[in-house]
């Protein structure tokens, strides 16, 4: 069996929770990990639960092991928990070995990573490159920061277990989600407001807001590991975003359910600009496209091939509806160049 | 006055006899009634949604606003009647209207300039109704007023055909017929038009709730009675 060691990336971002190598899957919402084999993109993801983790010895002030292993399992139940999905974990104990040893075990705990100054946390993924299995997954806290596991947070501390369902959201093979807002506050960028727990950027310290998976997060790890009857019971968007006939790349696409309030957000995956949002409840959806100019796009994808950032966000002048069960038939959004 | 005597009379008010009697002649002859018309509906309003993420805080950050509609729609419709009194009819209905399902978006964090996005729904409605005819108020000699009230479901077929949604549809009307010729003694005893107003209670469907929401509804046809 071969195996290959996806590295982590750490950007210079203010409070950026975690960046992953992720080659992109041109198929569905979100962003799933993806790899390539054999010149076709096979989605990462767990073949086998519970998934089990170690936690590792030795912590932070305020944060000992047995608080850090309590949050998680909270951290692990919020994902458990979604009733369209089907992925669950298990904790196997505590272990000596430090997060990213590429031991077979996946490992969390606390690190002191003082060049990573603005990177919260990162988790890092042992795949199988033929079957993109995933084998271990590896989440490390950076210790130079200040932390909390107060149950209603704690100012001037990150909240272990809002950055834990982010970084749980790495580990079944979420990428990020692009359904934020930001502006440029000193030499980073501050977030304004979001609407998935997989945004790249971290809310400051102190909040909590982001313990409660939102309707992108339920939609891709429902996607990733379905559960029930979810792939019946939902449907999917598909088309091509395009400027001047021709196919973009990376344009942040997100459909809008009035009837719900579901925002749930999807990106044009290839050089054609094919986007698919899958997870919808079924329904009209209003579509928004704009260019990925929230966050850095490192946190979404490679930087090969190009993101395309020249068009202008549009809504798109048809309500697209999502079938049960079924896919809505391509759409095709013209966009302009700015 | 009694409560039941009042009702009492009502009741042969509605049914008839003695208003029979008053009467000349039956303007309406005829046990069956077919009939073809078209239906005008008003607007469904379906109400407002923002698209809301969440702040650091746990207070809500609008992205953008939507309000959505059912468009007015014009519906043709098919009608059978039966006769059960003089004055009392039952019938059942099936109609077809093309609609558009509308939603203003607007107030986008970005400036994206407002759009109207909108898709066709195709409304297939089917209804029974009780209908009165006020014999005893006839206008002129041929003009018979009637009351009428009833209730169904619309099929609502989304565009491209992949979703439906079904409505509860309920109304109340009132209205006239108008003989243009009787035969009584013809297969076809009379041919008429009848012209009428509803209040058109939906409930459910491509709606965002369950709320029951009214709107006008009139209509025309021309009827057969057999």
């Amino acid at each position: 069996m071969s195996r290959s060691r996806f590295g982590r990336l750490h950007a210079a971002a203010a409070a950026l929770l975690v960046i992953l190598v992720a080659v992109p899957r041109p198929a569905h919402a979100y962003l799933k990990f993806g790899v390539a084999v054999n010149g076709r993109q096979v989605t990462v993801k767990w073949n086998q639960t519970p998934i089990r983790y170690y936690v590792a010895e030795g912590g932070v002030p305020g944060v000992g092991p047995p608080q850090l292993a309590a949050t998680l399992a909270q951290a692990f139940s919020t994902w458990q928990a979604v009733p369209t999905a089907s992925v669950s974990f298990e904790f196997a104990g505590y272990t000596n070995a430090r997060p990213g040893e590429g031991d077979g075990r996946s490992t969390i705990g606390f690190l002191a990573e003082p060049d990573l100054d603005r990177v919260l946390a990162s988790t890092s993924l042992l795949i199988d490159d033929v079957t993109g299995e995933l084998l271990e997954a590896d989440i490390f806290f950076n210790s130079v920061f200040s932390w909390s596991v107060a149950p209603s947070g704690e100012a001037g501390r990150f909240d272990v277990e809002t950055i834990a369902v982010h970084e749980i959201g790495h580990l079944i093979g979420l990428g990020h989600s692009a359904i934020g807002e930001t502006e440029v506050s000193g030499s980073g960028r501050r977030v304004i407001a979001a609407e998935t727990v997989m945004f790249p950027l971290a809310f400051g310290s102190g909040s909590v807001t982001n313990r409660r998976l939102r309707a992108d997060d339920i939609a891709g790890v429902s996607d990733l590991y379905p559960d029930g009857a979810f792939e019946a019971d939902t449907g999917s968007i598909s088309g091509r975003v395009t400027r001047n006939g021709e196919g973009l790349f990376g344009a942040h696409v997100v459909a809008f359910n009035p009837a719900t309030g579901a925002l749930v957000g999807a990106f044009s995956l290839n050089a054609h600009g094919e986007f698919s949002i899958a997870g919808l409840t079924p329904g009209a959806h209003v579509l928004r496209i704009e260019p990925l100019d929230d966050a850095d796009v490192e946190s979404f994808f490679e930087p090969d091939p190009p993101v395309e950032f020249d068009f202008r966000a549009v809504f798109f002048n048809q309500l697209v509806v999502a079938p049960r069960g079924a896919d809505s038939g391509s759409v095709e959004v013209a966009v302009q160049p700015k | 006055m009694s409560r039941r005597p009042a009702l009492g009379a009502l009741l042969l008010f509605l049914l008839g006899p003695a208003a029979a009697a008053a009467q000349p002649s039956d303007p309406l002859p005829g046990r069956l009634e077919l009939a073809l018309g078209g239906r005008w509906t008003g607007g469904l309003a379906f109400g407002e949604a923002e698209a809301l993420e969440t702040r650091a805080s746990g207070g809500s950050f609008a992205l953008f606003a939507t309000d959505t509609e059912l468009a007015a729609s014009t519906a043709a419709e098919a009608r059978l009647g039966v006769r059960l009194f003089r004055t009392v009819q039952i019938e059942a209905s099936a109609a077809y209207a093309s609609s558009d399902l509308r939603t203003r978006v607007s107030s986008d964090v970005e400036g994206i300039p407002d759009v109207t996005a909108s898709e066709s729904l195709m409304q297939f409605a089917f209804e029974g109704a009780l209908l009165a005819h006020l014999d005893r108020w006839r206008l002129g000699r041929r003009t018979v007023p009637f009351v009428s009230a009833g209730g169904g479901f619309v099929r609502q077929l989304h565009e491209g055909r992949t979703l439906v949604d079904v409505a509860g549809t309920y109304h109340v009307g009132a209205g006239v017929r108008y003989p243009l010729a009787t035969r009584g003694a013809a297969r076809v005893k009379a041919i008429g038009v009848r012209a009428e107003v509803r209040a058109v209670v939906r409930i459910g469907g491509a709606a965002f709730d369950n709320r029951a929401r009214v709107a006008p509804a009139l209509g025309a046809s021309l009827f057969l009675r057999l």
